[in-house]
């Protein structure tokens, strides 16, 4: 049952089961196609789901006309924004990490269309390409605006502002937040260094590329009990999500969890159940609805691009000072990760003097979801990135620099926490001592080390 | 957690499985009670069907579901125990649980022949009724996760195709309750961010509309891409845990965009501070370099 572990640091064993390779429960069913994902839900009366989404990156809606559209034989229900409950910018509503003055806006566009492929409106009718159809019917009345999707246009003195009520340093911007920590001094760090080297960094955003596309089957009785399968990483997130954007309460609703081709993050927040559930509440017929691939790369939230300036400062290699500053684009509605970026990115080294900030930046492209370590990957990648140049300056293996400022059992991070025993200082040791460290490079071959943090999540704040 | 009539269990848990939850849940609970693995039937219920049960993220699934699986297979094991006491007419604290049977605690507790799961699950409705029990719990006590990865590229100079030809993650896993799963996502989090640090991008158009809206055009490594990727697995147990367990699954994806770029460096001695490290941008800078040398 237990085969040798001799890619692991573990000494043997008394378990028999904890530890073991034991056969995938999930297996069989997968590789034979009978595994069912929500794109394989079906249900007696079925119809189908379109999304008419949006053609430009930025434009006020004046207008939205469905009638030619609820005309077409076939089509069974429409419908819009009007349709979902508005949760007004001022007052916050958070559902965990996510907000539902956002989630509101980000299912369909309300006022305004914030990127390209922003869902505007939708219909269900009997057969997909009715639905389709009827979508390419609807007339939308749109006042096309200035767009800006990249970070520096999107901070520019002159650049268009997504939301009117958003204001930074007392003007207009597009800056939604910001978020802080600091340990220290970090002038006076810097100032104790020998060596400083400050570096600029920009990433791309990027999708998490999950193989299975959005996909839910939703049902609503006369008497609002409501079922939904969908693929999704929380169905009471889905419960909860779909239960206040359309108004049904949540005991009306059973959300039931299909098997996943994967999420990353990326299905943690839902598009698809609130729309389908008003089509299915309006037309009195269950309702599909699953995105294709275009879909979800124009209308779902992929990570944040980045620009960042990372500076560290070392005395006879060890960090005096250490600085990360992040933009972090959010997309067209707030919640970059940039408490990832801020909070991981120093997060393995011991620091005297530290200082991370995050702003997070609205611009005219899909509302970024989570992925895989939120914000972790922007943050750390400066600080990897400098602490190799410095290593090279020192004449000192990239792995050395890392142990001589490795945070330990007691180290205080400069994200706050104190850390608890855990295994930094082993990698390290474990990546010196592996013959891929040893391994012999050839011609235009190189090699390249670098750590990482992650928080991990488990339960919430305990009550008081 | 229902013991079955005919000696097996089923655990159904709120959590959906994105990484191999179920397969690790089989596992602990198969080594608490002493069974075989493949005794253990694992569920995921719908909001109907379970008590609230969070995300499916953060890399907690396993550190948390694993919480309340152990609290309902101990409470389990105390409600096995207290049948065997019954039928052997003792006191339930001379019963113990060892390897898959209730057994008297010792010599003084009198002479019986051990009773095992399935002939306790059978006599269950005759005296004392089902077997079964439940937790809901905030699970609290995660901690942080650390890895260190190393990468090795070759950089092809007349094409500015960067490869990865061979990658090693080596990471803090608290305790790997099931060490195929657990290098998945160790691997998985590698080759997402080789793919964020050599080819992902969005592309927009003057309009602002994505132009590469297909895995065709906006290009994750597929299985040509990539060698295999190792990994070692470093066991510090987490001291708040009953198995150890720490997330395993966010934390692989966040070294690995500069162990690539640092990577290159060494191989061709440019510094990349922008990503992805594409081909058209590689050469670009090999030109440079060769324009700036002459």
């Amino acid at each position: 049952m237990s085969e040798s572990n001799d890619n692991t640091s573990n000494e043997n064993s008394t378990n028999k089961w904890i530890g073991a390779r034991t056969v995938r429960p999930d297996g069989a069913e997968k590789v034979t196609g009978r595994a069912a994902f929500a794109a394989d839900a079906t249900m007696p009366g079925m119809i189908w789901g379109s999304v008419l989404r949006s053609p430009h990156a930025h434009a006020r809606i004046r207008g939205i006309d469905t009638s030619k559209a609820e005309a077409l034989p076939g089509v069974k229900a429409v419908m819009t924004a009007a349709d979902i409950v508005d949760f007004p910018v001022d007052t916050p509503v958070p559902l965990g990490i996510q907000d539902m003055r956002w989630m509101c806006r980000n299912v369909v566009a309300r006022d305004k269309a914030l990127w390209h492929g922003h869902a505007v409106a939708a219909v269900a009718a009997t057969s997909e390409a009715i639905a389709e159809e009827a979508c390419k019917l609807i007339e939308v009345d749109y006042e096309v605006l200035p767009f800006a999707i990249e970070i520096d246009d999107a901070i520019a003195d002159d650049a268009p502002i997504l939301h009117d009520w958003m204001e930074f340093d007392g003007k207009p911007s597009n800056i939604a937040g910001t978020l802080e920590h600091t340990k220290g001094d970090v002038e006076a760090g810097f100032a104790e260094a020998d060596i400083v080297i400050e570096r600029d960094f920009t990433t791309r955003p990027v999708h998490q590329g999950y193989i299975e596309p959005h996909a839910c089957l939703v049902d609503v009785a006369p008497d609002n009990k409501t079922t939904i399968w969908s693929s999704s990483q929380g169905q009471f997130m889905v419960r909860a999500m779909t239960g206040l954007l359309t108004g049904l309460p949540q005991s009306a609703i059973r959300a039931i969890p299909a098997e996943i081709g994967g999420g990353f993050g990326g299905k943690t927040i839902i598009y698809l159940e609130p729309l389908a559930t008003i089509l299915s509440k309006k037309s009195g017929l269950p309702v599909k609805m699953v995105m294709s691939r275009e879909d979800v790369m124009r209308a779902s939230g992929p990570t944040s691009g980045s620009k960042s300036t990372v500076k560290i400062g070392v005395k006879d290699g060890t960090i005096t000072a250490a600085e990360g500053i992040y933009y972090l684009q959010a997309g067209g509605l707030p919640g970059s990760p940039i408490r990832g970026a801020v909070g991981c990115a120093l997060a393995p080294y011991d620091i005297p003097n530290g200082r991370t900030f995050g702003y997070d930046v609205v611009c005219n492209r899909s509302k970024v979801a989570a992925y895989r370590a939120p914000g972790a990957p922007i943050g750390a990648f400066g600080v990897e990135c400098v602490l190799d140049e410095l290593a090279e300056a020192l004449h000192m293996d990239p792995l050395e620099l890392r142990l001589k400022n490795a945070a330990k059992e007691g180290t205080e991070a400069v994200h706050g926490p104190t850390y608890p025993l855990m295994g930094y200082v082993e990698s390290l040791e474990a990546a010196k001592a592996h013959d891929h460290y040893k391994a012999p490079l050839g011609p235009n071959q190189g090699r390249g080390v670098a750590s990482g943090f992650w928080f991990n999540a488990g339960g919430n704040p305990p009550r008081r | 957690m229902n013991v079955t009539e005919d000696g097996n269990v089923v655990v159904t848990t709120g959590h959906p499985d994105i990484g191999g939850s179920r397969a690790g849940i089989a596992n602990i609970c198969a080594e608490l009670l002493g069974i075989d693995y493949k005794r253990v039937s694992v569920l995921i219920g719908d909001t109907a069907t379970i008590g609230f049960s969070n995300l499916t993220g953060g890399s907690r699934v396993l550190f948390a579901s694993s919480i309340v699986v152990t609290e309902s297979t101990n409470k389990v094991i105390k409600t096995l125990c207290d049948l065997a006491a019954k039928i052997w007419d003792i006191d339930p604290d001379a019963v113990t649980w060892e390897d898959g049977e209730a057994r008297p605690a010792g010599a003084n507790a009198g002479q019986f022949d051990p009773l095992t799961l399935a002939e306790l699950a059978a006599r269950a409705n005759e005296s004392g009724g089902p077997i079964g029990a439940g937790a809901q719990i905030n699970t609290t006590g995660a901690e942080g996760g650390f890895g260190t990865h190393i990468c090795d590229v070759e950089v092809d100079p007349d094409l500015g195709i960067a490869r990865v030809i061979r990658y090693t993650v080596l990471q803090d896993v608290g305790r790997a309750v099931h060490p195929s799963y657990v290098e998945g996502q160790m691997q998985g989090g590698a080759a997402q961010a080789i793919g964020w640090a050599l080819n992902e991008e969005y592309l927009y158009d003057k309009d602002g509309k994505v132009d590469n809206p297909g895995f065709l055009d906006y290009r994750i490594p597929v299985a040509s891409d990539l060698p295999m990727l190792d990994t070692f697995i470093i066991e510090i147990p987490n001291p708040k845990h009953p198995q150890g367990v720490r997330g395993v699954g966010e934390v692989p994806l966040v070294p690995g965009l500069s162990a690539v770029r640092n990577a290159i460096y060494d191989a061709i001695g440019i510094r990349f501070n922008d990503l992805p490290i594409s081909p058209p941008r590689v050469l670009a800078a090999l030109d440079s370099m060769k324009q700036a040398a002459e």
